[in-house]
């Protein structure tokens, strides 16, 4: 039944008729309801009903305005000379009605059937009203529509305007910003542009050059082996001499390291000793950082580089005089228990060059500088006597 | 500043040469960018220098204005000097440590070295000798390694007067392999020579 009256709406919104026209359509709905249900009555066959259906279907498809007009003249005479026949086809309404909710119970329905007759009558006078305020329903359901779709456009409009608002005021800012940036800038700019460099004299232009060249004398007179006095080179030993000396306090820094450790370690042994446990000697072994250094020396006549790794030394000699260097050099290496390992080297010219590879003997903490300065005092001492005889 | 002082008369010199000799543009010319590149060289030159050693030297003294004193010549080389003596009293201070901790250790491990000299003797190993020259001698020796051989053995030859031209020493495991090219002045090398080392 629903169904049924749902169709012919759509058909009716689909087609958009006139308001009259709409008025026939709905009045044509309730006719062939009405032949409908008069026909299942006589019938009682399902197929039947469907038929009607489909009949009333293509009453509401048609287009003429004389179809429109001819099922109205049909419903006033069956109206008025039938009102008993109208009384029944109310009751078979309701019947129906009741028959499609409760089919398994026939004998109960026509109990309800029964005592009902007479609020019958007046639900179905009810029902005759309520027919028009459902087509008022849905016409007005029908405008509804429209205005629902004509208010969710406005709250889109709506939700623009503010977006309109928030990008206004993000212009806003960004202007804000814009100002503030160049603002900091300048401020910047002036605070840069305030600065002014002020000098101020209290010493002669003479006073100041006599200062400077004491102060070059005096780099000059640290440096132990000066090649030239012009301030370049002063300033260029001043630089190879700073670098020794780093690596010289670097190396021993090293050595003290070594140094304490190892007396740490002897204390171990000497503990473990009296305590009688040799297992604890394994466990005092450590690891040592390898040692690495050089250094050069040049004077007059003498030229030595010594290098040491870990505990190899080897020490380059070169002398501009001819005398036998060998002994000194041998008895200088036992003063500074350093054990010979190889030596190659011999007279060549004027000259006399040596290379000698020695070991550390073990608990001697000799250093670079130490052998470098040794062996240029040996040496010099040497020239000297020589000189002299 | 003198060096700018400097340069500044040299300008004014070589503006007097090109007074004085108008007609010889092309030969001032030539002088004053002689010296003024010299000049420059040399400028640059001590600058650089300059510059290396203010970055090697950590100390900065710093007076008002900032700018001003932080590149000064005076106060670069002053820095300088401090640090260097600096640096020189920490090396004077660690060796004297190194000194006493050593003296501290060899009280603790006292070496013993027992020196006996028949049983050095008999360990004198081969000794060759090949007369070459009129008073050149190549020597061939294999010594035992032991402390202190070896400058016996030079003080040796220094001792007798042998001046070693060519010398090489080797060392394997426990002996010393001398090869020596030396010059004798005295008669009845090869004995005089044996009888020198055997006795030493």
């Amino acid at each position: 039944m629903s169904s049924v009256w749902c169709g012919p709406k759509m058909y009716e919104e689909s087609s958009c008729y006139d308001p009259d026209a709409m008025m026939a359509e709905g009045a044509e709905d309730c006719f062939p309801q009405m032949v409908s249900e008069s026909e299942a009555v006589m019938s009682a066959t399902p197929t039947q009903t469907h038929t009607h259906n489909t009949f009333a279907y293509s009453y509401s498809c048609g287009e003429d305005a004389a179809n429109a007009n001819g099922p109205i003249a049909m419903e006033h005479p069956q109206q008025n000379p039938y009102n008993y026949s109208n009384t029944q086809f109310v009751e078979e309404l309701y019947s129906n009605q009741q028959f499609t909710y409760h089919t398994p119970t026939p004998d109960l329905l026509d109990l309800l059937h029964l005592p009902n007759p007479i609020p019958g009558d007046n639900r179905t006078n009810v029902s005759s009203v309520s027919y028009d305020p459902y087509l008022h329903l849905n016409l007005q359901q029908q405008q509804q529509p429209t205005l629902r779709e004509l208010l969710p456009h406005m709250p889109a409009l709506r939700n623009d305007f503010p977006f309109g608002g928030a990008a206004g005021g993000d212009d806003i800012q960004d202007f804000g910003n814009g100002l503030v940036d160049f603002t900091q800038q300048e401020v910047g700019k002036r605070r840069g542009g305030k600065r002014t460099k002020q000098f101020t004299s209290t010493t002669t232009e003479r006073q100041r050059r006599v200062d400077l060249s004491s102060k070059f004398d005096a780099l000059k007179e640290l440096i132990p082996n000066p090649s030239k006095s012009d301030r370049a080179s002063v300033v260029g030993d001043a630089i190879n001499y700073i670098r020794e000396l780093k690596r010289t306090v670097e190396e021993l820094k090293l050595l003290v390291e070594k140094k304490r450790l190892e007396k740490q370690r002897v204390m171990m042994r000497h503990k473990v000793e009296t305590e009688g446990e040799s297992s604890n000697l394994d466990p005092a072994e450590y690891s040592e950082s390898l040692r690495s250094s050089w250094i050069q020396r040049k004077t007059k006549d003498t030229e030595v580089d010594v290098r040491i790794v870990d505990n190899e030394v080897t020490i380059k000699l070169v002398q501009r005089k001819k005398i036998d260097c060998l002994v000194h050099v041998s008895h200088l290496l036992d003063q500074l228990n350093l054990d010979l390992q190889h030596v190659a080297g011999g007279h060549i010219g004027d000259f006399c060059s040596y290379l000698f590879n020695t070991k550390i003997c073990e608990g001697s903490s000799i250093y670079a500088s130490a052998i470098a300065n040794k062996l240029i005092q040996v040496m010099d001492t040497s020239l000297a006597a020589a000189s002299l005889a | 500043m003198s060096l700018d002082e400097f340069s500044f008369n040299a300008e004014n010199g070589s503006n007097r040469e090109r007074m004085r000799r108008k007609n010889y543009d092309y030969d001032t010319q030539v002088f004053k960018s002689k010296n003024l590149e010299v000049e420059r060289r040399r400028r640059e030159k001590l600058s650089t220098r300059i510059l290396l050693l203010r970055s090697l030297v950590p100390i900065i003294t710093m007076q008002q204005p900032l700018e001003l004193h932080l590149m000064n010549k005076a106060t670069i080389v002053e820095d300088a000097i401090t640090y260097i003596e600096t640096q020189q009293n920490i090396v004077q201070s660690l060796s004297y440590e190194l000194h006493e901790m050593e003296a501290t250790s060899e009280e603790i491990k006292p070496k013993k070295e027992e020196i006996d000299a028949a049983e050095e003797m008999n360990k004198l190993g081969i000794v060759q000798a090949t007369k070459i020259d009129g008073n050149k001698l190549w020597v061939k020796m294999i010594i035992e390694k032991k402390r202190g051989r070896f400058k016996k053995l030079m003080e040796a030859m220094d001792n007798i007067g042998i001046e070693l031209i060519d010398t090489n020493v080797t060392t394997l495991k426990k002996a010393y392999l001398v090869t020596t090219f030396m010059q004798v002045t005295l008669g009845k090398i090869g004995i005089f020579v044996m009888d020198i080392v055997w006795g030493n």
